[in-house]
């Protein structure tokens, strides 16, 4: 009986052991950083909220981003996580926030070579400090051919407003010829636009800003930004060679646009265009 | 009595090791075997257990089916290693009919016999023998997908004939770079392209299903031949210099665009191998054909390819500068 116990045992043992010999599991696993992926998810997120100027939903995001991209290790989304907070800082007008973010930036992209983030950084430090009434800390560097076209942007802006037009000009009709049909693109393109109707409203040429102008809001038109179209109204209806009835009707038209946006500054803009149309009369 | 017992008893076991070895060895049991993965588009032919096919033979079956993290599905075939030598790089597992109410098996074909066999765990591809029923749920999407396709194609047909848009433009530039023999050669390239969305216009007008399927692989084949023109272009810019980079630039992301649209349209297509034959093997090949070249451009300097030392986050989103312009 034990013999028989002992025979069968044996038996199973052998035959098992056979058959465990020949299961070999070959795995063949696709592996990714779900905090990569999840950084790039939080960063369009967060851009889309920006464009909407749904600044709370844009922070979360962005912050959000910034956590998984240190938790992925990914210096490029680290680095551009924190230039996207400034970003948003900038657009709530916390400029104290906006420059600690600037400045981790910057140092961040020039550890790692990202030489485009640095560019970024530096002019928006120096548009801050133009804003602010500083001296800036340095001058404008030449822009590589193929930089980006928010890069070139900025650049316009910090020479417009540094005053040197024609470099300015040069920049803006840059971005206006090499933008493509994406929508990012034609939102820079608005505001290359914008940029050189304000130049050509300095200059007192009434024919350019108002060339300018239709540009503008026939993109915005098209994209759907507010507070840029707003803005484009409102300069088109500083223009005193324009004729009174049509200047208020594109007063009434932006102060609708800044009131559902609650802008104060474009408010009092308004008011101010407002009365001195009244002097006029 | 005892010992006499005890052979009887051994001898019945002896028996019953002999029986189950027989069985074992024709069923293959200690056969070594070997492993190879599939990832079709959906698990619901499939079950575990489902035998494969190699030229009619029975060489293994389904051992595993899984869903990945991504939602991709992976199929494990568990398959007898004496067979690998006969199957070769390039094999692809597909399902068939035994008979026409049949049930379905797994087949797997031999492969490029000029190339290696294939090796343990190796990735196979995927490929439909469709029903009927299958076709005609398939042929909806490959519509909805060429509509998307023309209003793509129409789109570039407006921005390739704009005077003022960038491409005449860039052509200008072209022609003053390369001496007018590169230039000629892409604006030829363009007539053609606008003579096939002429064609595509009307397709659109009558949606023939079979019909739509068959024009639209005559129109991947004819765009890849203009992404031919437009490579040789590129290498001659390589050695002329840079100026109109941007332009070309801006011509290329049109063109990823549009193979972005023509990838979804030979997706589908490819589902109808049987029914329409030769059609989606040929959208595959000037697919595979067109990304190549894509790829190759994209190597290229006029992409930065082979640019060094300097990092860029191309890829990566950035939040608009905010330059806050009000007057």
């Amino acid at each position: 009986m034990i013999r028989g116990l002992i025979l069968g045992c044996s038996l199973l043992l052998v035959l098992s052991s056979c058959g465990g010999g020949q299961h070999k599991s070959v795995n063949v696993p696709i592996v990714k950083n779900p905090y990569v992926q999840q950084a790039k998810d939080f960063t369009h997120f967060g851009i889309e909220s920006m464009y909407q100027e749904r600044w709370s939903s844009a922070e979360h995001a962005f912050k959000r981003a910034l956590d998984t991209a240190q938790l992925a290790n990914d210096a490029p989304l680290i680095v551009r996580a924190w230039y996207n907070i400034a970003m948003l800082y900038r657009a709530k007008h916390e400029p104290e926030a906006q420059l600690h973010a600037l400045q981790k930036t910057q140092l961040l992209a020039q550890e790692e070579g990202f030489s485009d983030d640095v560019l970024r950084a530096q002019l928006q430090i120096q548009l801050l400090e133009i804003e602010q009434g500083q001296a800036t800390t340095s001058a404008l560097v030449q822009l590589p051919q193929e930089t980006g076209l928010d890069i070139v942007l900025l650049a316009a802006r910090v020479q417009q407003l540094q005053g040197k037009k024609e470099q300015a000009k040069d920049l803006y009709q840059r971005v206006i010829s090499t933008a493509s049909q994406q929508r990012s693109d034609l939102l820079y393109q608005a505001e290359a636009y914008m940029g050189l109707a304000l130049l050509a409203a300095a200059e007192a040429d009434i024919v350019t800003l108002e060339r300018q102008i239709d540009a503008v809001l026939k993109i915005t038109h098209k994209v759907g930004a507010p507070r840029l179209t707003a803005n484009a109204l409102l300069l088109r209806a500083k223009a005193a060679e324009r004729d009174q009835a049509m200047r208020l009707r594109d007063l009434e038209k932006s102060l609708s646009i800044y009131e559902i946006l609650r802008d104060k500054r474009g408010i009092a803009g308004v008011q101010a265009v407002r009365q001195s149309l009244a002097n006029e009369q | 009595m005892k010992r006499k017992v005890g052979w009887f008893v051994m001898l019945g076991i002896g028996a019953l090791i002999l029986l189950l070895l027989i069985v074992s060895v024709r069923s293959n049991v200690f056969a070594k075997k070997f492993y190879l993965f599939v990832s079709p588009p959906s698990a619901s032919a499939f079950h575990e257990g489902q035998p494969v096919q190699f030229q009619g033979f029975a060489i293994g079956h389904i051992d595993q089916i899984e869903l990945q993290n991504e939602g991709q599905v992976r199929i494990s075939l568990r398959l007898l290693e004496r067979y690998r030598q006969m199957l070769h790089q390039g094999a692809v597992v597909h399902l068939v009919k035994e008979g026409l109410l049949g049930e379905q098996v797994v087949g797997i074909t031999t492969g490029d016999i000029k190339k290696e066999a294939l090796e343990n765990g190796a990735y196979l591809e995927f490929e439909t023998e469709a029903s009927l029923e299958q076709l005609l749920i398939d042929l909806k999407p490959a519509v909805g997908n060429a509509n998307v396709l023309l209003s793509e194609l129409a789109e570039l047909s407006v921005w390739m004939n704009d005077p003022y848009g960038d491409l005449r433009a860039g052509m200008a530039g072209l022609r003053g770079m390369s001496a007018g023999v590169q230039g000629a050669s892409i604006e030829a390239a363009v007539q053609e392209f606008t003579q096939t969305l002429a064609k595509l216009k009307h397709v659109a007008v009558d949606l023939d299903e079979h019909k739509v399927a068959l024009r639209l692989a005559e129109s991947l084949e004819k765009t890849a031949n203009i992404l031919g023109n437009i490579e040789p272009l590129s290498k001659s810019l390589g050695e002329s210099g840079p100026s109109t980079v941007q332009h070309v630039n801006e011509l290329l992301a049109h063109v990823d665009e549009l193979s972005g649209a023509l990838n979804l349209v030979a997706a589908d297509l490819s589902q109808m191998t049987p029914e329409l034959p030769g059609l989606a093997r040929e959208s595959r090949a000037t697919l595979a054909e067109m990304r190549a070249m894509l790829e190759s451009l994209q190597n290229s300097w006029l992409l930065g390819g082979s640019k060094q030392g300097e990092v860029k986050l191309e890829g990566l989103e950035t939040a608009p500068p905010v330059l806050d312009m009000q007057p």
